[in-house]
This record gives structure tokens, C-alpha cells and sequence, in this order.
């Protein structure tokens, strides 16, 4: 079937062009980026898009571009459309829906095809089960979170399509833009990861953890409340359900209780470790080592200790 | 201002069991309520309307125990209740359907909602309901100030914060971050059930019924395995300390 990929995130969109390639190997692919589709359009046709649609004008905000996409999905005959499951994505994917009148899976994890069949599994129930979801519509939109699918080149001879469409008129007037300030670090590349939660006191003795990760050449992550609500950390170092998902060789989770939305972003760690006060916290359920008892007394020394062992002494 | 807070039933989601024979969510032992970000909703329309005037509406598409729970929603302080009750498990295309239906035949200046649902958290609702009603849409809202010419609202999205200016009639759908929603007082749980509320059958909005047959099935819901080790080092500080590190070095080494 005809699948139209669509994010503002170009990595984002290679990765489902290549996970598209790979489930329809013979039929036409095609990709609607928000900016320079002209100038990327080689890296596109890379990864396996047949045709790259510049769209003018081009769309500002949600509504626009969910008016774009419909245009070219009647246009020019798409019946799947795999958007990037970023904020700005589900908002998206929502209204084309809407405005298609189909099925709309967002959060996706992965995808499959039983003959035409197209299903997604996606968390359910706050990440405590995995639901797989069948598209009943004959048209279907289905948003995918950001490094559910490995990018895997397969160049085609694409073209570049221009479209002109009827945005029609944003609404809501964007007044003001700040961009969030954010610490220049990809923890989701990191093999090593000391995750923090509540059970530290205080933002200074984050210290602590940030000094095991240096120890062992790894990264800190955090759970969403100490980015999102006190501000402690940097977003971009958040995991979890609605932050990021991250499958290192080690997680060491320290002073995290381990509530759902935090560790479906950490399943997929080789191996987890835990530190925690309390012994009834769910991250013991989910981790392969831990150690009840206090971080402040704990961490210190084992830094120390790691130290000793991965200089040899 | 009459402002309508659109709010979800279902089960808290920090008390779901799962069966381990099936792998399957335990649901009907986990508590039905008003979820998280509904509460949210609802607690921004109730500042709203604490510093401008006006009425705030709790409205819900739920089954039958929605009479029950939607008096949490009165006692945490909405004026009134609209509630349409039915018996299936819809979706979010049939919910914004509903919901749609009731608003359409309501004079509200400003809906509210939660960015999703802390159970299923499709985030479809709001921006549905956008374009069916075809109105102004800010989602993710994590502030909302009333402006000389509608409202101020500054949205959080994950690289930047965006202030977006909203006219009314408009829609907008919050994060939990926006505030902390209150616990009712006893003599406001006393007082809710003395508040209007009113009750239709989804038969009485006269949706054609190809608009609410589902357009996704949900084929499985399973707990994930965990196949974990599960060891707790026990001992004194310093045996515990070097097991651990001793772990650690070998994980990083393979």
C-alpha cells in the first residue's frame, strides 16, 4: 500500500522510511518533511522515500499541516500515514485523522502487517501492558515515538514533488518562541546510564550520581519530575513514557522508586541496578542487583569502589 | 466565561494488578475515578473561573458508574454535570464523536481538557474535537492567563515553550505540570450531590451509527515479561558496596 511518512524531525523520518521499506518493499513510498525538502531530499531518497513533497506555502503549526497532508493523501492516493510521534506529531496525526475520518494509533512502538492488515503495539494503562492495535479503517494514521526503528539505507530513484496547498489560517497566534535550555548530551547514546529520582533531597547532591557516571564513563538520566517539575535537570535528560526511552548496557537507578511511566523507558537496559531505601519499591521488581539502604551512604563509596576496580587496583 | 472541562473515568493506574497466569490487567479490582489529567482540566477551569466569573461545566462520556464518580469532579468545584452514559469501551475517535455531539448543542466560551488520559494517553481527544468543531486549538497548555483579547496560554513543547494568544471560543488541553488539582473539602462532597446534573442517553444524540463503530480493535493487552535477576545484595556496608561495584565492572567489561 501507498505509505506517506511524515515528521518535523528528519532522523524521525528516515527511521520509519526505513521501517516502511522494510514492510512494503515494492510499493510507493513517500515523505512530506516540514523544512528544506528540496535540500534534503537525497538523504530521503537514501533511505528508501520514492517521492519527497515540498509543500508551499509552507505549514506553521499543527492545523496547517494536517490540512497539507490530507490534500496530498487525496491528491495523490496514500492509504497509510506514519507520522513521528513527537508532541507536535500526535497533534498532528490527530487532526488528519479527524479530518480523513480514520483510525488513529499514536504512541506506537512498533508495527507489523498481517497480509493487509496494518497492527501497532503501544503502551496501554500507563505502561503497565503492551496493547496491539489493528487498523479497522481502510485509511489508517499511526504515530511512532522517536527511536522505535533502526535507520537502514536502501536508495531509491526519487523525485521531488512540488505541492502547492490550502493551509488555510492559523488561529492561534504564536507570540512568543523560547527554546528550552538544554544541556548538549544524547543520554539515548550513552551505554551507561545512572538514572536519579526523588529519593535525592536535593539538586546540589546530584553530585553524587553525576560522579559514578564520570567514574564510569557513562551519563545521568532522570525521571520526568526532577526535569519537568523541579527543574533539577535538563529535559532532554529525562526517561520514561513521555520523555525518552533508553536501552544501555547498564542502568543504575538510584533514589527511584520505579513507577511504570519511569521504567518503560528503561526495559529495554540489559541489565538494571537499583539503589533505594525502601525495600517494597517496584524498581526491586525490575531490577537484576539492588541494595536497600541509603543513597548518601551508599553512593559515595561505590563510587570509590568502581573507581579502585576499573583502574585495576 | 462558561467553561467546559472535559473529564475522563477510569482506573488508577497506580493500582492495577496483573494476573500472571494471562499476563492480563486485573481491571475490575482497581478503583474508578476522575484520572489524573481530567483533574488537571477541571482545576484549571475552576481558577479560571475563581478569577474571572463565570460557570464551569464537568462534562463525561462514560459508563453507568460515571454517576457516581462525576461527583468528584462537582465537589472539587464545577457548578454543574453534563454526563451521556453508555455501556461500550470507545475509542477516542467515538469519544471526540460524543463529546462533539453534546457541544455542539452547548454555548461555552472555553473547553478544557487533558493533553490525554493518564490510562490510555492517545492525546486524540482534544485536537479531534478541533477539527470537528472547528475551532482554535492550544495543546499542551501548561499556563493559561485571560488576556485583553482572549487568553494567554504558554504551551510545553519538548524543545521550547511557546506563549500562543487564543480567542475565544476556543479549546485548549493541559499538562499535569499546570497545577496541582485540589482535594474537596467534606462539606464540598457534602454539597455535590445537591448540584445540577444532568444525564443523556447516547441514543438521545442521534449519532449516526457508523460514526460510532470503532475504527481500531485492540487485538491484545499483556503485561510485558520481565525476566529479571532479582538479587538484593544483604550484608554490611562495605560487602554490599564491593558486590555491587564488583557487578558493575563486569557488566561494563562484557
Amino acid at each position: 500500500m501507498p505509505v506517506l511518512v511524515h515528521s518535523e524531525k528528519e532522523d524521525v523520518a528516515l527511521e520509519l522510511l526505513s521501517k516502511a521499506r522494510q514492510l512494503w518493499s515494492d510499493d510507493i513510498l513517500g515523505v512530506v518533511p516540514l523544512h528544506d525538502a528540496k535540500v534534503r531530499a537525497g538523504g530521503y531518497f537514501g533511505f528508501g522515500a520514492d517521492v519527497v513533497y515540498a509543500v508551499s506555502p509552507s505549514p506553521s503549526g499543527a492545523s496547517q499541516c494536517a490540512r497539507a497532508l490530507h490534500q496530498i493523501i487525496e491528491g495523490e492516493g496514500f492509504d497509510l500515514v506514519l507520522v513521528g510521534s513527537t508532541r507536535p506529531g500526535k497533534e498532528v496525526s490527530s487532526r488528519l485523522a479527524q479530518r480523513i475520518g480514520c483510525a488513529c494509533i499514536t504512541d506506537a512502538i512498533d508495527l507489523r502487517v498481517e497480509g493487509r492488515q496494518v497492527l501497532a503495539d503501544r503502551y496501554a494503562l500507563a505502561g503497565n501492558t503492551v496493547a496491539t492495535e489493528l487498523v479497522l479503517s481502510d485509511r489508517g494514521v499511526i504515530s511512532i515515538l522517536p527511536h522505535s526503528f533502526q535507520k537502514v539505507e536502501s536508495p531509491r530513484e526519487g523525485r521531488v514533488v512540488d505541492f502547492r496547498a490550502d493551509v488555510g489560517e492559523e488561529r492561534a497566534k504564536v507570540v512568543e518562541r523560547r527554546e528550552k535550555v538544554s544541556e548538549d548530551v544524547m543520554i539515548e547514546d550513552a551505554d551507561i546510564i545512572v538514572g536519579v529520582g526523588k529519593g535525592f533531597a536535593r539538586r546540589e547532591d546530584l553530585e553524587m550520581a553525576f560522579e559514578l557516571a564520570r567514574a564510569l564513563g557513562g551519563e545521568v538520566g532522570c525521571t520526568r519530575p526532577l526535569a519537568v517539575d523541579y527543574g533539577w535537570l535538563s529535559e532532554n535528560r529525562g526517561i520514561g513514557l513521555s520523555s525518552k526511552r533508553v536501552s544501555p548496557k547498564l542502568y543504575i537507578a538510584i533514589g527511584v522508586s520505579g513507577q511504570i511511566q519511569h521504567t518503560v523507558g528503561v526495559m529495554r537496559s540489559k541489565t538494571i541496578m537499583a539503589i533505594n531505601r525502601d525495600g517494597e519499591a517496584p524498581i526491586f521488581a525490575i531490577a537484576d542487583y539492588g541494595i536497600v539502604g541509603d543513597l548518601y551512604r551508599l553512593v559515595p563509596h561505590l563510587t570509590e569502589s568502581v573507581r579502585k576496580l576499573m583502574s585495576g587496583e | 466565561m462558561h467553561i467546559v472541562a472535559a473529564v475522563k473515568e477510569a482506573v488508577d493506574v497506580d493500582h492495577i494488578k496483573i494476573d500472571s497466569a494471562t499476563l492480563e490487567p486485573v481491571l475490575h479490582l482497581a478503583p474508578l475515578q476522575i484520572e489524573e489529567l481530567s483533574r488537571n482540566a477541571l482545576e484549571a477551569a475552576i481558577q479560571l473561573r475563581e478569577g474571572n466569573g463565570g460557570k464551569v461545566t464537568a462534562l463525561s462520556f462514560s459508563r453507568e458508574t460515571i454517576r457516581k464518580t462525576i461527583k468528584e469532579a462537582l465537589a472539587m468545584g464545577a457548578d454543574e454535570g453534563v454526563i451521556v452514559t453508555s455501556e461500550m469501551e470507545p475509542g477516542p475517535d467515538v469519544t471526540a464523536r460524543v463529546l462533539g455531539a453534546v457541544l455542539r448543542g452547548m454555548e461555552f466560551d472555553l473547553l478544557i481538557l487533558g493533553e490525554g488520559s493518564a490510562d490510555n494517553y492517545s492525546c486524540q481527544v482534544g485536537p479531534r474535537l478541533g477539527e470537528m468543531l472547528d475551532m482554535p486549538l492550544a495543546t499542551y497548555v501548561r499556563e493559561i492567563e485571560v488576556a485583553d483579547n482572549g487568553l494567554m496560554c504558554v504551551r510545553d513543547m519538548e524543545e521550547c515553550r511557546e506563549a500562543v494568544l487564543l480567542p475565544t471560543p476556543s479549546i485548549i488541553t493541559v499538562t499535569n505540570e499546570i497545577n496541582e488539582p485540589r482535594l474537596p473539602s467534606l462539606p464540598a462532597i457534602l454539597k455535590a450531590s445537591k448540584k445540577p446534573l444532568r444525564e443523556i442517553r447516547l441514543s438521545e444524540l442521534g449519532i449516526p451509527e457508523e460514526s460510532l463503530r470503532p475504527t481500531v480493535e485492540v487485538r491484545s493487552n499483556k503485561a510485558p515479561v520481565i525476566d529479571r535477576k532479582r538479587v538484593v545484595f544483604e550484608g554490611e556496608l562495605d560487602e554490599v558496596v564491593s558486590e555491587m561495584a564488583s557487578a558493575i565492572a563486569r557488566e561494563v567489561a562484557r
